[in-house]
């Protein structure tokens, strides 16, 4: 006898996992769907034979009658031993999720333990939980591990021997987790293949978790007589000796009600320490008012909804045992208001009668709006409110969004006297998964598709990390009830970590999915890319590439922005021309590359210009451009120049990666990659070069000069990724660019079926022209326009240049000096 | 072999566990019914006025007005005591029920086996006769 087989038989359970061997949950249920379609069948026959049978001497409907009879009798029989034995298999489930059962020691294992432990092979527990259909099985395909690789596993585990077995004295009851702890920590295949599936222990015990829970649910779904669902049935007396609330009946509902109340089925966070506190301060003889606060969204009530469950189940304080929570409906009672006496009359007969009800907990869903519409009519709220927020009798619960709680009621000393506030903190990533897998079970049934465990932690992650408004728990659902129709729709039967990440990455356009072989190419080559579009500052091109290949490859720090560069240099020499370059290369689209001129944001007010502000009700221009695109490339021109306010905002954002706007909503900058252009130190990178000297040996020397003069903080300087000096260009590089220019101007005509000749004269024209020490390359722009190219436009509109032909340009030489270009079409 | 151990698993759980699951659940069946009809409360509040529905009594001295709120309030208080005492009749009656449901139901369940077996042999006996 194996180790296994030993260890099974010393349980009680064990009769009932071999009765489950060949006579499983499936077959059962079967069994019952056909007995209960050959009942139905019995009077029907009956009616048949009494209809047909009387012809001849031989009575049918005398014979038919006693024979169903014994045959139904037969079928309640089986019937009955069908219910006895779920009863049975439902009494060894061990709920370690839901409710919790004693502990039976002399059980040694739990019952889904069992399952797996019965499909071991030679000890090989591996083998037990691969072949165990019910719960191994499910376990595995959670972790989004492929039948092939499954089989491989089982292949590999052949004709080992001599393999460890857990110490059953450590463990005093043996749970699937325990079985699968010790796989992971004793079985190195399967922690190889895990590992190369990117997941560790701790996405292995959640996802054991998950599918226990699973079970576990669906068992106690069927207990209708646990004491916790009978308690939910609401009772017939229990308001007898309360008072009618007929007004406020009008504006509010009894959120005992509500659905999320009721049904086990949905989920959300159990906000235990925040129940706690509003359950402690609401036992309180007097003043028993809480204000939550929290963002806007679902989170206040899901504490509400949680406190209700608990009154149903009488598992809340006694205090709070049979009161009835009426959500007061802020806005249906606003609307309803037409002038200031009317205001204050209907909120004075509302409260009357929450007090005078005597069990009435009143929960007013948006406090700041009453506030907001109190004041409308020139009234102080907390002056109609006091004697009920006094008193020993009311207890009222106040919802409000953070940001108006911070500017309307913090503020209010008298309001705040009277109320005990109660902040609400955000999930943490562990706790939103929980949720999100849970809620996942039921949306599953629903669209008949399967998540595994990465994608629901995926879910939870882009929710925190891509969608920064609101709530991470109310954003992972929405991202999973938007995902299931996608995935049915794309013919998905298993929702994989990629699925999840190609839905997310179409969703907000930012590449987060598998690199195609297309943008490999691109990653690989993006210096070549880069420098055929600028000339020189290779320094600048090879620290740009290696920031954006590091994000791709998903090893950046994923809590700043995708990169920050500071190019100091003097003007025209690509600073500008690099950022826009790097949107058409790598982000696709020069439209991607969005710019902000920092010497127009020089006053006190730059800031809430691009932030926005609440007070004066203006959107940010930084925050919006951020909104609509959350993937590309923003250059901040003239960086030095701007506000001081400003500057430390860009502190912030090139640190943690995002910002709160005016209204104190987060605004993400994770997917951006900065750009701020200096002319700081322009002058001393002239006076090295004029020296004939490198400026790269020269390199500390600027920068400790430019944060000398105080136009930039070392502390910002040192922030950005890399600073970056751009060389004034040489001669070579501004005949480089002279030609880049002219191949545009060309590449315009090609497109009406000119030609432009390019010469080397025509270059030397230009560069010579066109040069200008302090501006760089740009006035051979200006140069191209005024001569070339007005040249070009008035042939055109004389009609001397048609499609077809081609331009070319002589250069005049004049005798002081002025050359000048002279068109010559063929 | 192992049809046997599947047989006498089953029987020593209907005959030990099982039995006191039942227990449990006539408990909660039992407190159901309590919290259910709100027994407690029923008593607690057996002369207190129906939904709260009373007058408050004027300031100051006016014998008719503080005749006729008198009435009202003797008559919202007959009503609710008339009205838990019905309730108070019927939850006790179902409690009662419920009492003497267990006996009945244990009953059954310890003869379930033997009511299992004796279902087939006569339906086999009437199919056959």
């Amino acid at each position: 006898m194996t180790n296994t087989e030993s260890f099974l038989k010393k349980s009680n359970i064990y009769p009932a996992l071999v009765l489950e061997g060949f006579f499983s949950s499936k077959k059962r249920m079967r069994v019952v769907k056909v007995i209960k379609y050959l009942i139905y069948a019995v009077p029907i026959i009956i009616i048949l034979s009494v209809i047909f049978g009387g012809y001849g001497s031989f009575d049918l409907t005398n014979f038919l009658i006693i024979r169903l009879i014994g045959f139904v009798m037969i079928l309640i029989a089986i019937y009955i031993s069908m219910e006895m034995f779920e009863a049975y298999f439902a009494s060894k489930y061990y709920f370690e999720f839901i409710a919790k059962n004693k502990y039976k020691k002399e059980d040694t294992y739990t019952f889904s333990a069992g399952r797996i432990l019965r499909r071991v092979e030679n000890d090989n527990l591996l083998v037990g939980l691969l072949k165990s259909q019910s719960i191994g099985q499910d376990i595995i395909n959670r972790l989004g591990i492929s039948r092939e690789e499954q089989d491989n596993l089982i292949i590999k585990q052949t004709g080992l021997k001599n393999l460890p077995f857990f110490d059953i004295t450590e463990i005093p009851l043996v749970k699937v987790s325990d079985i699968v702890n010790f796989i992971y920590n004793n079985y190195p295949d399967f922690k190889d293949l895990l590992t190369k599936h990117g997941l560790g222990h701790k996405d292995l015990k959640a996802t054991v978790s998950w599918v226990v829970y699973s079970i576990e649910a669906k068992e106690y779904d069927r207990m209708w007589w646990t004491k916790d669902k009978l308690s939910r049935i609401p009772g017939v007396a229990s308001d007898w000796s309360f008072g009618r609330t007929y007004f406020l009946n009008k504006f509010s509902r009894n959120i005992l009600n509500d659905k999320e109340v009721n049904s086990e089925a949905i989920s959300f966070s159990g906000r235990g320490r925040e129940l706690e506190q509003v359950q402690s301060i609401m036992t309180r003889s007097s003043g028993a008012n809480v204000i939550l606060v929290g963002l806007p969204g679902q989170e206040k009530m899901e504490v509400i909804w949680n406190l209700c469950r608990r009154i149903k189940d009488k598992t809340s304080t006694p205090t709070l045992l049979g009161k009835k929570p009426l959500l007061f409906l802020t806005s249906s009672f606003t609307s309803s208001i037409d002038n200031k006496n009317d205001f204050e009359n209907k909120l004075i007969t509302i409260f009357n009668e929450a007090l005078g009800a005597g069990d009435v907990i009143l929960v007013i869903d948006n406090l700041p709006k009453l506030i907001i519409q109190a004041k409308q009519f020139e009234l102080k709220l907390y002056e109609i409110l006091e004697p009920y927020l006094a008193s020993s009798q009311d207890q009222i619960i106040a919802l409000a969004d953070t940001d108006y709680f911070h500017t309307l009621i913090e503020t209010d000393q008298a309001m705040m006297s009277r109320f005990e506030t109660v902040m609400i903190k955000p999930l943490l990533l562990d706790e939103i998964t929980s949720i999100i897998s849970r809620e996942a079970l039921r949306v599953e049934k629903g669209y008949e598709i399967l998540y595994t465990y990465p994608a629901i932690l995926e879910i939870a992650k882009s929710a925190e990390y891509y969608f920064p408004d609101g709530i991470s728990s109310d954003k992972a659902q929405d991202l999973l009830m938007e995902i299931s129709p996608w995935a049915v729709k794309n013919g998905l039967d298993v929702v994989q970590k990629e699925d999840v990440l190609d839905y997310v990455g179409g969703k907000t356009n930012i590449p987060i999915a598998s690199i195609s072989t297309e943008e490999k190419d691109k990653l690989l080559n993006l210096e070549n890319l880069l420098m055929k579009k600028i000339i020189a500052q290779k320094e600048a091109i090879f620290a740009i590439s290696n920031a954006i290949r590091r994000n791709r490859a998903g090893i950046r720090n994923e809590k700043r922005p995708l990169g920050s560069f500071l190019f100091f240099g003097p003007t025209g020499v690509g600073k500008t021309e690099t950022a826009k370059a790097l949107a058409e290369v790598f982000f696709g689209d020069e439209k991607l590359l969005m710019r902000l001129d920092m010497s127009e944001y020089q006053n006190k007010e730059a800031l809430n210009r691009l932030i926005g502000s609440q007070e004066t009700n203006t959107q940010g221009i930084l925050s919006n451009m951020l909104r609509e695109h959350p993937y590309g490339v923003i250059l901040l021109d003239e960086f030095e120049k701007t506000d001081k306010d400003v500057l430390n905002l860009f502190l912030q954002i090139i640190d943690e990666g995002y910002f709160s706007d005016g209204y104190g909503k987060k605004v993400m900058a994770r997917n951006i990659l900065f750009i701020a252009t200096s002319n700081a130190g322009a002058e001393k990178i002239f006076e090295i070069v004029s020296a004939g000297k490198n400026i790269k040996d020269y390199e500390t020397e600027i920068i400790a000069d430019i944060v000398k003069s105080g136009v930039l903080k070392p502390e910002l300087i040192n922030r950005f990724d890399d600073t970056i000096l751009f060389q004034p260009l040489t001669k070579e590089n501004l005949a480089e660019i002279a030609n880049l220019m002219l191949q545009k101007v060309a590449k315009k005509l090609g497109e009406k079926g000119m030609i432009l000749s390019i010469n080397k004269e025509l270059i030397d024209f230009i560069v010579q022209g066109g040069y200008n020490l302090s501006f760089g390359a740009r006035p051979m722009n200006r140069l191209i326009q005024d001569t070339i190219e007005k040249h070009i436009a008035d042939l055109i509109i004389r009609g001397s240049l048609s499609a077809g032909q081609t331009i070319s340009f002589e250069v005049i030489s004049s005798t002081d000096g002025k050359n000048s270009l002279e068109p010559v079409v063929i | 072999m192992k049809i046997i151990l599947i047989i006498l698993g089953y029987l020593k759980w209907h005959y030990s566990q099982a039995i006191l699951a039942l227990w449990n659940i006539w408990g909660n069946f039992l407190f159901f019914i309590f919290e259910f009809f709100s027994i407690k409360l029923l008593f607690q509040n057996f002369f207190n006025p129906w939904k709260r529905m009373t007058d408050y009594y004027p300031k100051s001295f006016d014998l008719k007005k503080y005749f006729t709120i008198f009435i009202v309030n003797t008559i919202t208080r007959i009503v609710g005591i008339i009205m838990r005492t019905a309730l108070i009749i019927i939850s006790l009656t179902c409690y009662f029920l419920l009492l003497i449901a267990y006996p009945l139901a244990l009953v059954i369940w310890l003869l379930l086996p033997v009511i299992i077996v004796s279902l087939i042999l006569t339906g086999i006996f009437l199919i056959f006769k």
